[in-house]
């Protein structure tokens, strides 16, 4: 069995909750309720967790047991199987989404002339590497990338914060708190943590420090982050910028220019990125071949890997013809869809689970007269 | 030259290797003689020197390998005492016994074994009338002195350097740890070179699983010759495809011993001043033994610098083939005028020229290895100056590209361990491939892949990027950085998790005596 | 046509390379499903490079929860 560290657990954690949500979330916010995208950041946060809540309460009464593992404990051979498979379609059409995100993004700014399914394709090749080598060769990855990503994200926001206006957050709550909780709910879709419950019965717990703790600690972290870097542009970039940008954050960072020679630091950004969206991707497939090698009973994952790489590769050039799409989809049917599988289901888990052990208990107490 | 074994029963019958049964002595001495030397094909630079056999003194005779033997030993010990022998009435084989004053004594009779000896530089006595032999010892010959360190040089800390002998080897490992818990263990590696091998720890200090494991996978090596530490290190290193050395090599004998007291192994090979250490981490490789011997400050800026030269030496070429080919927006513009003229007149793209450029500059190295100390010299004066400038002012290559080549060149230098040396110079060919396609993007793809696999590694076990993934906060004093040697109190996490203050003693018994004080 | 191509190839190379060690390790059930998975991509793919039409699950997807996304969000502005 296949181990990491809960501090490994952590990290990929604190990196997948970042994925893409640096890049996509503070335009998303910003067009919804406009200057007060920063509260609206505060309450992804305040759903995310929630939902890190429901998980980590599943991890605890179903200790070593993934989640697929779980549906079918709770509901049974077949009823768990469909969800069990349900949820391996959503693994497995995130990850395609996510490799088409980064393949538009990487096309449009910085290789025009190369073909996307190229791009496609080539980072493909890394994830399937990545997952080839192993939960313990990518955590400990994830170990090496997380001081630099840190590190990055330190320097962006020291060099940026003398172009803060603090007026540019005024008024605040302006429209009223009910769009601010839509937005904000809207947006706590696109961490989809759930993934990594998937990974939790590999990590090898070592006393206080269980995978529980490292999700919740992982998943604060990264929310902060977000909250820090939709702040940093709602201040710096003003909303109307800010919405209409697609990618404020790379404005952003474009923005920076120390002396006249620490310039064009955008490029270290997109590295950054390209690290960040690795581990969600990353995770992401290795959670739907978990799901595959536990609901059909497979000694391994491993022969898996390849076909499932070209599965979604292959995918990522069909699901969305043009970025316009892309992001109508994502405002649009995204949110309800993921809120059902992030937790419609694991909620219903949990009262199925609930009401399972309340009726047994009914059942011996009365045996037991 | 050297065959691997496979063939060695084709061997047998061919040419005639015969590591079958020997035939065991017998008492007479004339047929011993007939019988071992037969077995030597009567080789030359055995020699046979006959005693006794008149006057009531029973027939002697001793065997030597000339050039293998200690003139003095043999004379002194060995033949002057046989010369002078007085007639006893008792066993021969215990007279002898007394008379000979070798420092090491034994009485044999199997014939493989007396063999070995006698091409080891041992003297065989054969007697008349005795089944058995006896095997003196008398080793000796020319050797090479202790002398300076041929490769890993620096300007304060011990010079000695291993010589290529197994005995006075250990002996320096020795004087740098007298602990009686240095173990050595020896063994034979080769079926036709019958290389003595060795194997030191720190017992209490190495983790037993490397130590069983290490004699396992050198138990399993079988192979006619066994030259230099390189076979061995090949058979014994764990089987994953890398460019990666997870095995060090030093020839000093107090990296040795620092070695050692991390919790490491050390592998000694007859015949190569050349031992191997292992586990190796990578971490490890960017240590040297000059950085305990300097203060902590100017250690830790130094080693940083290597690690900067790795990256150098990795990526420069590549960075520079990418950011001139896709993302010129990046260089700022002053430099930019300067690098778009010199490109300007350039007849190859920058990839075909960084290509041409650094095999050039390996074909140099290589001719400055085989030529001898005289030309050596101007081969460097001349390959780098003259050809370099040449080539720019012919207008094959640009000027930058000079200057990129050659600052990768120098900073390859720089790396302490030279087959870590080896993987940069290997993998930066990669890196230019996927520079001149796909530009920064390949270049980040390429030190994804790079750094996933380090992190798949293992070295005997141990995760190779130990230190920083898994990140042991402990270790940090010893890995990027050389803190004080006064905070450095307990060894690294990375080999010793089950044994942690240096102070600790190593063993109980030590304890016990303490107690009874 | 040469995307097709190359797409078929793929798949065939991955087939080829995975299957035969598969084999010897009696891990027949991998075969299937991988073979599943290959096939499914292989068709898929070259349906989309010939503008057929081919499963796409976005369009699933949306017909389905579109109008629940949209419920939702009228229910917060009310």
């Amino acid at each position: 069995m296949r181990h990491i560290h809960p501090r490994q657990y952590m990290i990929l954690t604190v990196l997948y909750t970042i994925g893409t949500s640096l890049l996509i979330i503070p335009s998303l916010l910003a067009t919804a309720v406009e200057h007060d995208a920063w509260l609206g950041a505060v309450f992804t946060a305040v759903f995310n967790m929630l939902y890190v809540f429901v998980y980590v309460l599943l991890l605890q009464r179903f200790p070593g047991l993934s989640l697929v593992q779980i549906a079918e404990k709770l509901l049974g051979k077949w009823l768990g199987s469909v969800v069990a498979w349900l949820y391996i379609s959503f693994f497995l059409l995130l990850a395609v989404l996510l490799l088409q995100f980064l393949g538009q993004f990487i096309h449009t700014s910085i290789l025009p002339s190369t073909p996307v399914w190229f791009i496609y394709f080539t980072f493909m090749i890394v994830i399937v590497i990545g997952l080839a080598y192993g939960v313990e060769a990518y955590g400990r990855s994830a170990e090496l990338f997380f001081p630099i990503v840190l590190l990055f994200l330190g320097l962006i926001m020291i060099a940026l914060v003398f172009e803060i206006d603090v007026s540019r957050m005024r008024p605040i709550g302006e429209r009223g708190m009910s769009p601010i909780l839509l937005s904000g709910l809207k947006m706590s879709t696109f961490q989809e943590q759930i993934c990594l419950m998937m990974l939790a019965p590999l990590v090898a717990n070592k006393g206080k420090q269980t995978a529980a703790r490292a999700l919740v600690v992982g998943t604060a972290i990264g929310l902060l982050v977000l909250i820090a870097i939709t702040l940093l542009t709602i201040l710096i970039l003003g909303s109307y910028n800010t919405a209409h940008f697609v990618y404020p954050v790379y404005v952003l960072v474009k923005k920076i220019s120390i002396g006249d020679f620490f310039q064009r630091i955008e490029i270290l950004m997109i590295a950054i990125w390209f690290l960040t969206v690795f581990v969600k991707i990353v995770v992401t497939m290795h959670a739907g071949l978990i799901g595959m090698t536990q609901t059909l009973n497979l000694k391994s994952c491993k022969p898996l890997i390849l076909p499932v790489g070209l599965l979604i590769a292959i995918y990522a050039m069909i699901v969305f013809p043009n970025t316009a799409t892309f992001f109508e989809f994502g405002r649009e049917s995204w949110f309800s869809y993921a809120l059902s599988f992030i937790f419609v289901l694991p909620v219903s888990f949990l009262i199925v689970d609930i009401v399972k052990r309340f009726v047994g208990s009914l059942f011996k107490h009365e045996v037991s007269e | 030259m050297e065959r691997v074994t496979d063939s060695i029963n084709e061997n047998a019958e061919h040419s005639g290797i015969q590591q079958k049964q020997k035939q065991p002595l017998q008492s007479e001495l004339q047929a011993n003689i007939d019988l071992l030397l037969g077995y030597a094909g009567y080789s030359d630079d055995i020699v046979i020197r006959r005693f006794g056999g008149d006057h009531g003194i029973k027939e002697a005779v001793i065997l030597y390998v000339e050039g293998l033997t200690d003139r003095d030993t043999l004379m002194n010990n060995i033949i002057k005492p046989l010369q002078f022998r007085k007639p006893f009435a008792s066993s021969v084989i215990d007279e002898l016994k007394q008379l000979v004053s070798a420092s090491d004594l034994k009485e044999a009779a199997d014939t493989d074994y007396i063999l070995q000896a006698l091409f080891s530089g041992d003297t065989i006595i054969l007697m008349h009338g005795e089944a058995s032999a006896l095997v003196a010892s008398s080793k000796g010959g020319e050797k090479r002195p202790v002398s300076e360190p041929a490769t890993q040089t620096i300007i304060r800390g011990p010079r000695e350097s291993f010589t290529e002998n197994l005995s006075t080897n250990t002996a320096l490992i020795r004087r740098k740890v007298k602990d009686a818990n240095l173990w050595l263990e020896t063994m034979q590696i080769g079926r036709v070179t019958k290389t003595k091998v060795g194997i030191m720890y720190i017992q209490g200090l190495v983790q037993p699983s490397i130590i069983t494991e290490i004699k396992q996978r050198l138990n399993q090596i079988d192979i006619d010759g066994i030259l230099e530490g390189g076979y061995v290190e090949e058979f014994i290193q764990d089987k994953t495809f890398t460019p990666f050395p997870t095995i060090q090599n030093t020839d000093r004998p107090d990296s040795s011993a620092a070695a050692l007291l991390e919790g490491r192994v050390v592998i000694i090979i007859d015949g190569s001043p050349f031992v191997l250490l292992a586990p190796a981490l990578f971490v490890q490789f960017f240590q040297a033994s000059e950085d305990y011997y300097h203060r902590w400050d100017i250690s830790t800026l130094i080693r940083g610098l290597r690690f900067l030269s790795f990256a150098i030496a990795l990526l420069a070429p590549s960075l520079y083939v990418a950011v001139t080919t896709y993302h010129q927006e990046l260089i700022p513009s002053s430099l930019l005028f300067a690098l778009a003229s010199q490109r300007e007149g350039a007849p190859f793209p920058a990839f075909i020229e960084a290509f041409i450029m650094e095999i050039m500059f390996e074909v140099l190295r290589e001719a400055g290895i085989r030529m001898g100390r005289a030309v050596g010299s101007s081969v460097s004066i001349v390959g780098t100056l003259v050809i370099g400038q040449a080539a720019v002012e012919a207008g094959l290559v640009t000027a930058a590209m000079v200057i990129v080549v050659s600052s990768t060149a120098i900073a390859n230098f720089v790396s302490p361990s030279f087959n870590m040396g080896i993987s940069t110079r290997l993998l930066r060919f990669g890196f230019m491939a996927l520079a001149a396609s796909l530009g920064l993007y390949g270049i980040t793809i390429g030190l994804i892949i790079l750094a996933l696999h380090l992190c798949h590694l293992t070295s005997f076990g141990i995760p190779y990027m130990s230190s920083l993934a898994p990140y042991y906060s402990n270790d940090q004093k010893d890995a990027l950085f050389r803190f004080p040697h006064w905070l450095m109190k307990k060894r690294p996490q990375r080999l010793s998790n089950w044994n942690e203050e240096r102070e600790q003693t190593v063993s109980v018994q030590q304890h016990q005596m303490r107690d009874k004080d | 046509m040469l995307g097709s191509i190359s797409m078929i190839a793929v798949a065939l190379l991955i087939a080829v390379a995975t299957f035969p060690a598969l084999w010897k390790a009696k891990q027949r059930k991998e075969i299937v499903v991988a073979s599943i998975i290959l096939i499914v991509a292989v068709i898929s793919g070259v349906g989309y490079l010939n503008k057929l039409v081919i499963f796409n699950p976005i369009f699933i997807i949306r017909s389905t929860f579109e109008p629940i996304g949209r419920a939702i969000s009228d229910l917060f502005q009310a």
